[in-house]
């Protein structure tokens, strides 16, 4: 059965757009005036972007899993290895393989990823050495993809000032993410 | 659930945010976890009030926005109980724009102690139920009175501190003239890239930096700012007590762990810069937080100062130019901070004007934290508020989202550039 979504959506917006917020605009409440414009506003992003929501769940627990490799590789030859943190990404890496996991347990599996290293960075808070700055630069080097990611996903919000230098979210969906 | 400790490092406190749990607590906290964020990150004495108050308050359910009549009769006996004489409130109204506070307005018909009989337009400005920005109507009551005459202000009238009259604590002041941003401009949220044209900028441009350069040099000794409280100079207290403000609202707030931000902390921590001065600061300092009169070219009134306090100017001098801010010339070149100056015209001015310097390395760190507090705030708070639905801007926070990225962009290429 054809997924109706977008449908509903624009209709949504519609009705918003030509039905409410004329009227809104005839009663003179400017705080109903604001919300309605703002709902519209909001709902146009979404229709733009729901039909890209499970591939960029997918591109995220790769980005997540590649960081979590850094982090682990950092630790293992610092002589300390974190099993729980190579157990994550080898889980993040099957689900990925896997063409029937779900949305949610992609979603989970990324979340026990974020968690795991930021337990990690934060426990190295203070410490001056060589083990923190590798897992701290894994961190910030492998963050860039994520960066990436999500500035192309809300890139229809105009946050950038020069929308120009990201590449269209399909581009990069459609890219294998790094390694 | 509460990690106390990881074999890498010290203890530290980590809520980890990965487990449905963790959401719960963060929606009903306990009054363990509250004492634990606490104590783990001392910050200002107003600050902690307003943030415990937050949290405790938190699993009072959705805001429902007072009707113009609870706000009507609310106002009534408020003004019942500080003003003398006869009076009439007419003309009521809330007020659009911002994405933190909730605002009415009406017209006061009332003997002023200062005109004598007169009809003045006030605003009632009050925060919902949480916002984008836990802050104090104390203390922006006092820095807003404190700088009477120093730059343009609304007129400050009462404060109701402990929202005794009102259903939030909140300020009654004059509303001022003028807009935020020309007539013809297309903006996003007010004040990100607004476009003021050349003709404008000329006129508005010295004024942006002549009003900042005036609260930076201002003698606040003396002033009443007890809500505020000041930091030692010759030490790091205000960039920690700040750092340590922003750690509390993300243990708080947060709905998802991010390993950045971890990274970023470290990196605050470990170079906090010591201070030299304490000025007043505005703390969001940038167009959009003044009213201009377009025809004039003047600015008619500072606004939004509820992240005011006592502190390293660099803070407000990073803020002002912060990228999201500010826009582009027409050369497609020059950046222009807060679409008004340009960046090296601002540094030079400025220290012309106040006489204070700009110290490379200490405003790298304030363009670090500054960042780190926007992302955290939108990414933070920002989920907290739209998810548990206490606010009137629910909607605008949760677009608001899509700012996290360009600023977190921001942050990692300005560590990575250095000072």
């Amino acid at each position: 059965m054809a997924d109706r979504t977008t449908n509903g959506l624009k209709a949504c917006i519609s009705s918003l757009d030509n039905i409410v917020s004329p009227s809104v605009a005839a009663s003179g409440d400017a705080l109903a005036r604001e919300q309605v414009a703002l709902m519209s506003k909001y709902l146009k992003f979404l229709v733009q972007r729901v039909d890209f929501t499970r591939d960029r769940t997918r591109f995220e627990l790769a980005l997540y899993c590649r960081q979590g490799r850094r982090v682990g590789d950092a630790l293992a030859e610092a002589g300390t290895p974190d099993g729980e943190l190579r157990a994550l990404v080898a889980e993040g890496d099957r689900l990925l393989e896997s063409a029937p996991a779900r949305t949610r347990e992609l979603e989970s599996s990324i979340a026990r990823l974020r968690t795991a290293i930021s337990r990690i960075v934060r426990g190295l808070r203070g410490a001056d050495t060589e083990l923190r700055h590798a897992v701290e630069d894994a961190v910030r080097e492998t963050t860039r993809g994520m960066i990436d990611l999500q500035r192309s996903w809300f890139a229809p919000q105009a946050w950038e000032a020069e929308p120009g230098s990201i590449p269209a979210l399909e581009d990069l969906l459609a890219a294998a993410p790094p390694a | 659930m509460t990690q106390l400790g990881h074999r890498y490092g010290r203890p530290r406190l980590f809520v980890p945010a990965a487990e449905e749990a963790s959401n719960l607590l963060r929606d009903t906290p306990s009054e363990e976890f509250i004492e634990r964020v606490r104590d783990a990150y001392p910050t200002e004495r107003e600050y902690d009030l307003v943030l415990t108050r937050k949290l405790r308050r938190r699993s009072s359910g959705p805001y429902r926005i007072p009707t113009l009549a609870d706000m009507g009769a609310r106002t009534r006996d408020f003004l019942t109980a500080h003003v003398d004489g006869a009076f009439e409130i007419s003309d009521e109204r809330w007020l659009t724009g911002g994405a933190s506070k909730i605002q009415y307005g009406f017209t006061l018909d009332w003997t002023d102690p200062v005109a004598g009989r007169t009809r003045t337009r006030l605003v009632v400005r009050m925060e919902p139920a949480e916002s984008l920005n836990a802050t104090s109507r104390r203390r922006e009551f006092q820095v807003i009175r404190a700088l009477e005459g120093v730059l343009p202000l609304p007129r400050t009238y009462w404060v109701d501190p402990d929202a005794a009259w009102f259903p939030e604590p909140a300020i009654v002041y004059s509303y001022v003239e003028g807009r935020t941003a020309p007539v013809d401009d297309r903006q996003r949220v007010s004040g990100t890239g607004t476009r003021f044209g050349p003709a404008l900028r000329e006129k508005l441009g010295p004024q942006f930096v002549e009003h900042l350069a005036a609260v930076h040099t201002f003698d606040w000794s003396g002033q009443e700012l007890g809500a505020f409280d000041a930091p030692e100079t010759g030490t790091t207290q205000s960039a920690l007590w700040q750092l340590n403000r922003v750690r509390r609202v993300w243990e708080e707030d947060r709905g998802e762990d991010f390993p950045l931000i971890e990274y970023v902390a470290n990196w605050l921590e470990d170079n906090m810069p010591v201070l030299d001065r304490v000025s007043v600061l505005h703390g969001d300092y940038r167009s959009g937080n003044f009213l201009f009169d377009e025809d004039q070219g003047t600015i008619t009134g500072w606004l939004d100062w509820e992240r005011g306090y006592l502190g390293d100017r660099h803070r407000d001098l990073a803020w002002a130019t912060t990228r999201l801010f500010g826009n582009t010339a027409e050369d497609g070149r020059t950046f222009l901070v807060s679409g008004l100056v340009p960046e090296d015209r601002f540094y030079e001015d400025y220290q012309r004007l106040s006489g204070l310097t700009v110290d490379p390395r200490t405003l790298h760190y304030y363009r670090v934290f500054n960042s780190f507090q926007l992302v955290v705030s939108s990414l933070a708070t920002g989920y907290r508020v739209v998810r548990l639905g206490k606010s009137h801007q629910d909607v605008l926070l949760a677009f608001v989202e899509g700012a996290v990225y360009p600023l977190a962009d921001e942050m990692v290429k300005t560590l990575e550039e250095g000072y």
